[in-house]
């Protein structure tokens, strides 16, 4: 890992460490406001990580990036730094300064749905003539409704047109639907590695017929195959993330495909994971009182969130289809190029 | 909360230049070479065997890759010859003649063998001209390999093997056979007094070679007997004693490769081929599926490829990729076999090769570890036993 990688996420991991993170699912839980706590990832610089440093922000890469959404994940975060961080970035790409506060991103893989919608103080909007914008808190209609986490969502019917002069141009190679998809899958690879880690520690810890759980083969194979998921999700997550950094950098390509298929995957695999620790944890993490909720749920909120698998399932599909038998092969492994640094 | 303990990290690793650029020379052979007749795709891929087109693959320098010169490989790392590997699978080329001494035998020769060894087995493995055959399981060892009983007494010049293997792929058709034997008899060390003996199977009295039929019909496997078999002292591999470690230390190379999710590509190429803009979007999105599938799985194939290239040894994440690739690929024909009926597809060329792969998909499972054993096999990276 670079060394700013590294103190990316000792600050980030420091932040959700906080005491006050309890807090903040408190009142997520209670259906109060969580925003309160949204000053501290403002204040540390959180949501302007893309930002280039011209525009007061600290020009990490996207792979930098992604190692703090999936810290996010790994802490089920209840806000919207993802999609601030990636909002922020968008319009300052276009040469829009963003409104404060936090952002929603709407887009079509993400059906036009927009977390805490009551909270956000402007939407980033993309059109179909390759421009983006933002409207702001209130010149927006829609439906209000809860994800998988209970956390509320607003539905949109469509996007919203953006005012005038709240729009710029947007680059082919800042696809929103591609860029929250990989964040996404970023974000279910850390809840993903917290499920499991909740889960082997449970099954250590837990003493049935005289042993721990973790002492009988059929124990052990679940806990195998929910590590195998896990694992694979990470690197695909990693590797998409990689290749989005590539076109980013290198200016070649595009990483629609390998977007996809980590979303894909990752959306698929939230199943086998969740049913898995559930299981395994018996009644306890059938609760609100374990922690294990925190996180099995986020997993079902987010694989739906930014395009579920089958709306991934399908994208990719496509390709595959139009690419056509010869083609197949050439699309699964050619990739914008650049190898990652071990 | 504290942050959580990554329990199996994977890096994200993306094939050198190199390694890349191998990938056109390698189509252009295969293309040049069916043109001329000498392959055809055989329906269960990299089982098919074809000694014509192993040496075609030899003389451009394909097998043995990663050797030193002086034994005939061409000392590429081993991500080139993961490239080769894969595009071999992709191009459903037949490459069962080489593909065990390419994989696990010669590897073993070069670090275990003596000078002489690897002077008299290498360059023809390398060139495409000497097949082996894997002499490991017996019948009453199967995922208990340790548990052997072929055992191998010294004789005058030699040892005298006597006992059988089975399940032996090719051993009727290979020049030789690397056999796990017992070299003393068992004690309470469960992974002492093994060896590895390296037996001439066209040249040795005593050996009784029988055919067994499998699932999908056809001759690849056998049971064969050794009674009295003569093997010179020469023919040892490694030290006597040492089987166990030798044989376990090229686990990470045979499990984590890419034939464990590309065996069965050819259907998956088929169905893409069958199906066109028409495709209901059901359709695409199973493709969409097994694609996404496919694709995360070689993500983590070429991350553990690149730690072997680094010098580790992920046994674990091996495993891992072995379990998830091979139930990938029981998955494909039942998937393509739904999509087939659901879009109506009548292709002979799909229906044909999903016959034989549905016939085929339940050894993925059990050849080369067992689902159960590698899911040990993780639970135990996890410190669970
Ligand atoms: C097509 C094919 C080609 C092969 N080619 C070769 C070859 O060339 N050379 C060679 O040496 N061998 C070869 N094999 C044999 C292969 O290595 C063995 O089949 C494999 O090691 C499993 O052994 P087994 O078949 O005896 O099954 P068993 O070990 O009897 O296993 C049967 C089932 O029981 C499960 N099981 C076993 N032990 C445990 C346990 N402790 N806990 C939980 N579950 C358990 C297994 O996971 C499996 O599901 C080949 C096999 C096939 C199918």
């Amino acid at each position: 890992m670079s060394e700013m990688r590294q103190l990316l996420m000792d600050t980030a991991v420091r932040l959700f460490e906080a005491a006050s993170m309890d807090e903040v699912f408190k009142a997520v839980e209670e259906g109060r406001r969580p925003l309160s706590h949204w000053r501290a990832l403002e204040e540390n610089g959180l949501v302007d990580l893309l930002l280039p440093e011209e525009a007061g922000g600290a020009a990490v890469g996207f792979g930098d990036a992604m190692a703090v959404a999936r810290a996010a994940g790994a802490f089920a975060l209840p806000l919207p730094l993802v999609e601030t961080m990636i909002g922020r970035w968008l319009l300052s790409g276009a040469g829009l300064g963003a409104p404060a506060g936090p952002l929603g991103v709407v887009t079509a893989a993400g059906r036009l749905e927009v977390a805490w919608p009551d909270e956000i103080s402007a939407l980033v909007v993309s059109d179909a003539a390759d421009r983006v914008g933002w409207v702001a808190a209130g010149e927006f209609e829609f439906e209000h409704g809860t994800n998988g986490a209970g956390e509320p969502v607003g539905r949109l019917r469509e996007p919203p047109p953006i005012p005038p002069g709240q729009s710029g141009g947007l680059d082919s190679e800042r696809s929103p639907s591609t860029l929250m998809a990989v964040a996404r899958a970023a974000m279910i690879a850390g809840a993903m590695e917290r499920v499991l880690d909740l889960t082997i520690e449970h099954v250590q810890g837990r003493v049935q017929f005289g042993r721990p759980l973790a002492r009988f083969q059929a124990v052990q194979q679940l806990v195998a195959v929910m590590a195998s998921h896990t694992a694979v999700v990470g690197v695909a997550a990693d590797t998409a993330i990689a290749a989005v950094e590539t076109v980013l950098d290198r200016h070649v390509g595009d990483a629609t495909f390998m977007a996809g298929c980590a979303k894909a995957r990752a959306s698929e695999a939230c199943y086998e994971v969740t049913r898995i620790a559930h299981q395994l944890h018996g009644a306890i993490g059938y609760t609100r009182e374990h922690d294990l909720h925190r996180f099995t749920r986020r997993l079902w909120a987010w694989r739906d969130a930014d395009g579920d698998e089958g709306y991934w399932r399908q994208s990719v599909g496509e390709m595959a289809i139009r690419s056509g038998g010869a083609g197949l092969w050439p699309l699964l492994v050619e990739t914008p190029g650049a190898a990652l640094e071990r | 909360m504290k942050a959580p303990t990554v329990h199996l990290r994977f890096l994200p690793a993306a094939l050198p230049e190199a390694a890349e650029n191998l990938r056109s020379e390698v189509r252009v052979l295969l293309e040049e070479t069916r043109a001329e007749g000498v392959w055809l795709a055989d329906g269960l891929s990299w089982w098919g065997r074809n000694p014509a087109l192993s040496r075609a693959l030899g003389d451009a320098g394909f097998i043995g890759m990663t050797w030193p010169r002086q034994y005939g490989g061409s000392e590429r790392s081993y991500l080139e010859r993961y490239v080769v590997t894969e595009e071999l699978l992709a191009a459903c080329a037949p490459t069962a003649f080489h593909w065990f001494a390419d994989r696990q035998i010669g590897p073993s020769i070069l670090r275990y063998g003596t000078e002489e060894q690897k002077q008299r087995f290498l360059p023809p493995i390398a060139r495409g001209e000497l097949s082996f055959a894997v002499g490991m399981s017996e019948p009453d060892s199967g995922s208990d390999l340790a548990s052997i009983r072929t055992r191998a007494e010294r004789t005058d010049g030699g040892w005298r093997l006597n006992g059988s293997k089975i399940w032996t792929s090719y051993a009727h058709e290979a020049e030789y056979c690397v056999a796990l034997v017992r070299t003393e008899p068992k004690s309470d060390k469960r992974h002492a007094g093994m060896s590895q003996v390296i037996v001439d199977l066209k040249n040795s009295d005593g050996i009784t070679v029988r055919p067994i039929i499998d699932l999908p019909g056809r001759h690849d496997f056998n049971e064969v007997f050794f009674e009295d078999t003569f093997v010179p002292d020469d023919c040892l591999l490694g030290d006597s004693g040492d089987g166990w470690a030798q044989v376990t230390s090229e686990l990470a190379y045979e499990r984590s490769g890419p034939e464990r999710f590309l065996t069965n590509f050819h259907l998956l190429r088929a169905l893409v081929d069958a199906l066109d803009g028409s495709a209901s979007p059901g359709a695409q999105r199973e493709v969409g599926r097994l694609v996404s599938r496919l694709w995360a799985l070689r993500a983590a194939s070429v991350s553990v490829a690149a730690a072997l290239e680094a010098g580790e040894t992920p046994n674990v994440e091996s495993a891992l990729v072995k379990d998830l690739g091979t139930n990938f690929q029981q998955d494909v024909p039942e998937i393509v076999r739904r999509v087939v009926a659901d879009e109506g597809v009548a292709d002979e060329v799909v229906l044909d090769i999903l016959h034989q792969v549905i016939l085929a998909a339940p050894s993925y499972t059990i050849q080369g570890g067992a689902t159960e054993i590698l899911r040990g096999i993780v639970a135990r990276g996890l410190r669970l036993r």
